[in-house]
């Protein structure tokens, strides 16, 4: 039975000559998924909020034909979508933390659609029976443990994976046939990511309709049954998942495909701009007799007073060599972040000892430490966050530049900014008139200013499109030939760790369960969890 | 019981003391310290023989150190004395306890209808068009800033005088009460109505309220449920400086409408400069501001649950 059909569907904002969503067509049948890809802002999610009736009140929606679940919706009045919104079509969003209302319990959330619904057919004015009952159920069925005491909690007392649960334990609620998932693993990591997308999976096998949106081929290819390709508001390229990954037609497709992180040509020189640099296989060899720029020792941390306290680093033991990449992997929670400020000199460890260049570095005071800071650099995952906004890019990447003189300094600038493939038009811009890569490259651009040994990289590409990723990768790995910088690069992503990294360390719970060579490492992991790991990333969804 | 609520009062309660012994100092510094004590003591009239100046300023310990007078006055407050009234004859609590009931009734009032006013403006201009909010965000300046004393003797001149709706001065019971408390409540209503839309609209576009609504529910259930309650955070952080506008603005309202009331005690205490009572006023004031704020620190973590793990720390 077909659950969606949409014919010629065109959204524009108001005032706007160009059409955000132009002439998209595609249909749904009872059981099967859809999946529509494509970058951000190329239409996708407006798609989707026009199965709802939720595009705003600035757009004009037109389509030749719009059915839902046998309906015609292109006339319907508002209370007609809200008798279809929840029951006819659900909606999972992004990152439950901010899709759920943070100040009700999630018991409240799951049950709301049902209480909507019931008064809406004139059912009991109170509580419908049973309502409890079924919230328990629903909590059951996306595999929320305890799920009699967990619904009286509020969504940031959950995990991540948890939160997203009961975000499609809402969206089941009042028994919808289409669900309509926008975005819903990005938030979060692997494992649980696998997860969310089994849960979707069985979803799908109970017989509802499926849209699922990413800007992942790779995630959203292993669930769904035919996937579209979305660029500037039109579908270039419709056909099978299987089809459309190991043959795309489309050039844009092709891209894609080709960004996959595992996909990536392995040979230097296959690569578009032909340069040196580690891939899939990292090629250089970082100077065995190099002293390790950065080794840590059996360091400990603990947060929290006597009573509440959260042990977020065991033990652990490190070094990163010069020119060498070391890859941190694990999930959030796992002692990434705090590594990463131990190793900065930002926090200090309860046990152990951190060195840099082999002289002390975690056990001098800051006043010591304030000469050597320009050595290490960091690279946030979110450089909006880390600029003033207020600052043009000659001022962000000048903070760190060490030439004295206009003269020298504006040369420096703009040489850092030809190394990260940026010409000079950019000095004069501001960090919001840039596009989420070019603000990554002012960032990595202000890292090497004052020309540091050490890099390191707190999730610099999560935050990217998929293409764009690709591209920032092959710049550190350029810049790492360039310049012998070495890098600590920690990510939740198995495939981007694998690009980038010489050696790798699986972290879990404040620990390093596995470290070695990447290539070793996944060939042939030994620890249980880094095997459970790699199998996550790696197999399709049945 | 949250672990470390208690000492979490504790602390507030005790940097409440601090507050108050703060005013108590500035209120003697700034009176006591300054002009012609003697005179303030007996009064306007003729002024006082040197013989009758003699035996106050032995009576009221004056030519004692200042230092020791400060002690004295402190003494006094801790052991909850406020003294006796130069100009009334009167124990300062006992003209207190008279006078702070209708007080409590208008701010009461006043705080209530603020609130009650910037809901309806929120409910009724958020999200809407611009030339809605462009005309009512106006009203609403219009009302921040116009003085409240205008502002009642408008009232008065309209809805007593042309239009004999309410009555006009000194009224008992509730009707007495609608005049005043509109006027007070006014310029509140409008710093609340523009926080409040700002935060309701913020909420309204944050990913929760797609949700909401993709469950199927209509504007009113999303508000009522959800967005209002993300706009109520505001208020509560307000609530101190509401309680604030309105003391000030009762010393004047309370005159206008000739009412009884710690404003009006107040003003002609600091006319004829009857230091005990205004001492025990500004006192009663800070007292206030001390509870109101542990009050909305307390209540913070109900409304929002977020804070509740926090506020445990």
């Amino acid at each position: 039975m077909t659950l969606v059909q949409v014919e010629n569907l065109t959204l524009r904002f108001a005032g706007r000559a160009k059409p955000a969503v132009d002439g998209v067509s595609f249909e749904i049948q009872a059981g099967e998924c859809l999946a529509l890809v494509g970058e951000s802002g190329a239409g996708k999610s407006l798609t989707a909020r026009a199965l709802f009736g939720l595009t705003g009140r600035n757009t004009e929606v037109s389509a030749r034909a719009l059915r839902i679940d046998g309906h015609d919706v292109t006339a319907f009045t508002e209370r007609q979508w809200q008798a279809l919104r929840g029951a006819t079509v659900g909606m999972v969003l992004q990152d439950a933390m901010v899709s759920l209302d943070p100040l009700r319990r999630i018991g409240d959330e799951i049950a709301e659609p049902i209480h909507i619904h019931a008064r809406r057919r004139g059912l009991a004015r109170g509580a419908p029976a049973g309502v409890a009952e079924r919230v328990i159920e629903l909590l059951r069925q996306v595999g929320v443990p305890d799920p009699e005491a967990r619904r009286g909690s509020y969504p940031h007392e959950l995990s991540g994976g948890l939160r997203q649960r009961a975000l499609i334990a809402s969206a089941l609620a009042a028994d919808p046939a289409l669900i309509v998932a926008d975005e819903p693993t990005t938030a979060l990591d692997v494992i649980v990511q696998e997860q969310i997308l089994r849960l979707l999976g069985d979803a799908k096998a109970a017989g509802r309709g499926l849209l699922l949106i990413s800007h992942d081929l790779g995630v959203v290819s292993r669930l769904a049954d035919r996937v579209a390709v979305m660029k500037d508001g039109a579908i270039v390229e419709t056909g099978p998942a299987a089809a459309l990954v190991s043959a795309p037609t489309h050039p844009y497709t092709r891209t894609l495909v080709d960004a996959l992180p595992d996909r990536r040509p392995a040979d230097p020189a296959a690569r578009p701009n032909g340069t040196a640099g580690p891939a899939a296989d990292v090629k250089t060899v970082p100077r065995p007799d190099g002293t390790p720029v950065l080794t840590v020792t059996g360091v400990g941390k603990t947060y929290g007073t006597a009573g509440r306290q959260r042990r977020a680093l065991h033990n652990v033991s490190l070094t990163v060599r010069p020119g060498e990449t070391l890859g941190i992997v694990g999930e959030s929670g796992s002692g990434k972040s705090t590594l990463a400020r131990i190793a900065l000199g930002l926090l200090p460890p309860d046990e152990g000892d951190v060195l840099l260049h082999g002289k002390p570095w975690s056990s001098i005071p800051e006043r010591l430490r304030r000469s050597r800071r320009a050595t290490i650099q960091l690279i946030h995952q979110n450089p909006t966050a880390a600029f003033d906004p207020r600052f043009t890019v000659a001022d962000i990447v000048g903070e760190g530049v060490t030439e004295r003189g206009r003269t020298a300094r504006r040369a420096r600038i703009t040489e850092l900014l030809r190394q990260v493939g940026l010409d000079e038009d950019f000095l004069t811009r501001r960090p919001h008139h840039m596009s989420g890569g070019q603000r990554q490259r002012v960032a990595i651009a202000r890292a090497l200013a004052p020309r540091p040994a050490l890099l390191i990289c707190d999730e610099p590409v999560s935050a990217l499109d998929v293409s764009i990723q690709a591209q920032i990768l092959d710049l550190l790995a350029d810049l790492q030939h360039e310049t012998g910088v070495a890098m600590l690069f920690i990510t939740h992503s198995l495939s981007v760790v694998r690009r980038i990294s010489h050696r790798v360390a699986i972290m879990k719970d404040g620990h390093i369960l596995e470290e070695g060579p990447t290539a070793a490492v996944f060939a042939a992991p030994r620890h249980p969890y880094a095997r459970q790991l790699l199998a996550a990333s790696l197999l399709p969804v049945p | 019981m949250r672990p470390g609520l208690g000492r979490h009062i504790l602390l507030r309660l005790l940097s409440g003391v601090f507050v108050l012994w703060g005013a108590a100092t500035l209120c003697f510094l700034t009176v006591s310290l300054r002009g012609d004590t003697v005179g303030a003591i007996l009064g306007p009239g003729q002024p006082p023989t040197p013989e009758l100046r003699r035996q106050i300023i032995a009576e009221y310990g004056l030519d004692d150190p200042w230092l020791v007078q400060y002690g004295r006055r402190l003494r006094e407050l801790l052991t909850g004395d406020l003294g006796w009234s130069y100009q009334r004859d009167q124990p300062v609590a006992r003209l207190l306890a008279d006078q702070i009931g209708p007080t409590l009734q208008l701010a009461v009032a006043a705080a209530l209808l603020s609130v009650l006013l910037a809901v309806a403006a929120t409910l009724l201009t958020a999200g809407r068009g611009r030339l809605v909010r462009a005309a009512v965000s106006g009203l609403e300046l219009l009302a921040v800033s116009l003085p409240n004393f205008w502002v009642g003797t408008v009232l008065l001149a309209l809805f007593s005088f042309t239009f004999p709706i309410f009555p006009a001065v000194g009224a008992p019971g509730p009707a007495g009460l609608v005049l005043p408390a509109f006027a007070l409540a006014l310029p509140a209503a409008g710093v609340l109505a523009q926080v409040m839309r700002q935060e309701l609209e913020t909420a309204e576009t944050r990913p929760f309220a797609v949700s909401v609504l993709a469950r199927g529910a209509g504007l009113f259930h999303l508000r009522a449920r959800h967005t209002l309650r993300h706009a109520a955070l505001p208020v509560v952080t307000l609530s101190g400086w509401v309680l604030g506008s309105l003391a000030g603005g009762a010393v004047l309202i309370e005159n206008i409408f000739a009412r009884p009331g710690l404003g009006r005690l107040l003003a002609s205490a600091a006319a004829s400069r009857d230091l005990p009572v205004v001492t025990a006023i500004v006192l009663l004031s800070a007292a206030a501001f001390v509870v109101i704020n542990l009050v909305v620190d307390l209540l913070y973590p109900l409304i929002d649950p977020r804070l509740r793990a926090e506020a445990a720390r």
